[in-house]
């Protein structure tokens, strides 16, 4: 067990703070906790400590819940223990994540899923925090912004085994943990290719680095093209990643399953068939 | 009121008795406990024994690390069935009170979270979900099922720890920020005007939202709607309550439908409760009032 440990920031500057707001002298504080008035001062300059029993009859007394000390409290691994709006997520990373920022949260969150079961939470976050000074807590906001270069970082970081990421990508999306209302594209489908015909028309909205749309449209099968504005070092890292991705999808639910085939790849452009499985 | 010395006495002997059984539960070695009490490993049987006293930011420090409030440490209500199943097995499975006639999604508690992370830090969201003995783990994806009794309690403890009327508006009005992208926001964005988009609303995609309450749109004109709901006997009866929801819970599908028109570009609705069976009404509901625009 790795848990961080939260540590009490500021008890004694608290202690004096709701002392005050309630009308108490030290004195009279002390009466309360029976205690010495040296000692209240003690406690509230941080010379002294409060010993438990004196904490639960504070707060029994004065009605003050245990949580007005906590939220004061910080853990000490991390940098801040408040988040700005998303919108000014970016200003906390270094310059070279500002620029094209392709990415949200929400496309990237089976590649930081995999790097989480594989490597561990407490890596992923202890990278994030001190080597991409990025609060961790941002990544539970499906809408904070990250650029190619993040991803790039992260997989240099983590080298992540094509192979395996592939198989629990697939599995990833067959189960659809974490995609949020992507099952609404089945919900309305009659079949998993017209799902298909529905995620090609919405595509940016889960990937803004990439362009979809169908090229080729036929009674049992698709092609999608898939134009990515990717750097080149992403499209190689990731060179099955639309492969397994609609692989995915197409195993999705317990409608007729599709396959689905590299057809081309030219200028960043890839196309891929998908076509009813039988 | 405060403790007599023979409270003081079972207060001690619990935190003790809390800390020997969860220890032994979740198997700790003494080294991590000497670093939860911040103190030398040869000191922790002194603290465990009761010989050594435990200072207030030990009690701290124990709290946040068996992810237990100080309250249920000292009223003897710690669920160790949660624990076990939290630290030792993984399982971040939801409480059966929480399970008991579950017929609202996650994502309305996730939208909460990411408001109290956004303004107010991991720290405090961490503190507000230990109050549960729940952590983040639980919350992964937003289409798992919870029931209306978490989301009031959450609110409630909210605003027992100081958030306001105008917090719970706002987390209704931020959802627009996490949906924006969403599959429902795509349907959203095809309405071509405000009437058009709360017909639809209440309609069609409601039961994407509550399905908790049955709404019916008593009036709908070019400048204002009158949307009723009524909760759902079947989970008011699996859940033990004459009055299904909160005035909080009710505050923020308030700032939820204000911001409705941003899906379509517009400007915000003006929204207020009439009626609520929160203040003895028969049944809730919004009045929705705006200028109707066509949507270009």
């Amino acid at each position: 067990m790795n848990k961080l440990i939260a540590k009490p920031m500021n008890l004694g500057i608290l202690i004096r703070i709701i002392r005050k707001s309630q009308g108490l002298t030290q004195v009279g504080l002390s009466e309360i906790l029976g205690c010495s008035q040296s000692s209240i001062s003690k406690y509230e300059d941080g010379i002294l400590e409060m010993s438990a029993l004196e904490l639960i009859r504070f707060c029994s007394t004065l009605k003050v819940p245990y949580e007005v000390f906590e939220r004061c409290y910080i853990d000490e691994q991390k940098a801040a223990d408040s988040l700005p709006h998303p919108s000014t997520y970016k200003i906390k990373l270094p310059r070279h994540y500002l620029e094209s920022c392709y990415y949200n949260i929400r496309a990237l969150k089976p590649l930081l899923n995999y790097v989480d079961v594989h490597f561990g939470t407490d890596k992923l976050n202890q990278f994030l925090a001190d080597e991409l000074s990025v609060d961790p807590s941002s990544l539970f906001v499906m809408d904070v912004q990250v650029n190619d270069a993040f991803v790039k970082d992260l997989i240099a970081k983590f080298p992540v085994n094509k192979r395996d990421f592939n198989k629990y990508l697939n599995e990833e999306m067959c189960s659809f943990k974490n995609h949020g209302d992507l099952h609404l594209f089945y919900e309305r489908s009659s079949d998993n290719l017209e799902a298909y015909k529905r995620l090609v028309k919405k595509y940016s909205l889960y990937d803004c680095a990439v362009e979809a749309s169908i090229v080729k449209e036929e009674d049992n099968f698709i092609d999608v093209a898939f134009k990515t504005k990717r750097d080149h070092y992403l499209t190689q890292a990731f060179d099955d990643y639309y492969l397994n991705y609609l692989q995915g999808f197409g195993n999705y639910g317990n409608k007729a399953p599709v396959k689905v085939k590299h057809l081309s790849s030219k200028n960043s452009q890839d196309i891929y068939r998908v076509s009813y499985a039988s | 009121m405060s403790l007599t010395p023979l409270k003081e006495c079972e207060v001690s002997g619990r935190i003790h008795s809390f800390v020997a059984k969860a220890k032994n539960l979740l198997s700790i070695d003494e080294k991590t406990f000497s670093e939860v009490l911040d103190t030398h490993q040869k000191n922790v049987a002194d603290y465990l024994d009761g010989k050594k006293i435990l200072s207030a930011k030990q009690l701290f420090s124990i709290s946040s690390f068996f992810n237990t409030p100080i309250e249920r440490i000292l009223d003897g209500t710690v669920d160790f069935e949660v624990l076990r199943k939290q630290f030792v097995t993984k399982e971040y499975k939801l409480p059966d009170e929480y399970l008991i006639g579950a017929n609202g999604r996650q994502r309305t508690v996730i939208n909460i979270f990411n408001y109290v992370l956004r303004h107010f830090g991991e720290r405090e969201l961490e503190v507000i979900l230990k109050q549960f003995q729940l952590s983040l783990d639980y919350f992964n994806d937003p289409e798992e099922l919870i029931n209306n009794k978490f989301l009031v309690e959450l609110l409630d403890k909210l605003q027992a720890i100081g958030y306001a009327e105008h917090d719970f508006r706002n987390m209704g009005e931020e959802s627009y920020e996490v949906n924006k992208t969403s599959f429902l926001a795509g349907l959203m964005s095809t309405a071509v005007s405000k009437k058009e988009l709360i017909e639809n609303v209440f309609t069609d995609y409601i039961k994407y939202y509550d399905s908790n309450f049955h709404y019916k749109i008593q009036k709908l004109t070019d400048t204002e709607a009158i949307v009723n709901f009524h909760q759902d006997k079947d989970v008011a009866e699996a859940l033990k309550t004459k009055k299904l929801g909160s005035m909080n819970a009710n505050i923020m599908k308030l700032g939820v439908l204000k911001s409705l028109p941003r899906y379509i570009d517009e400007t915000d609705f003006d929204v207020t409760i009439p009626k609520s069976i929160h203040l003895g009404d028969s049944h809730c509901a919004f009045h929705i009032s705006y200028q109707n625009k066509p949507h270009i």
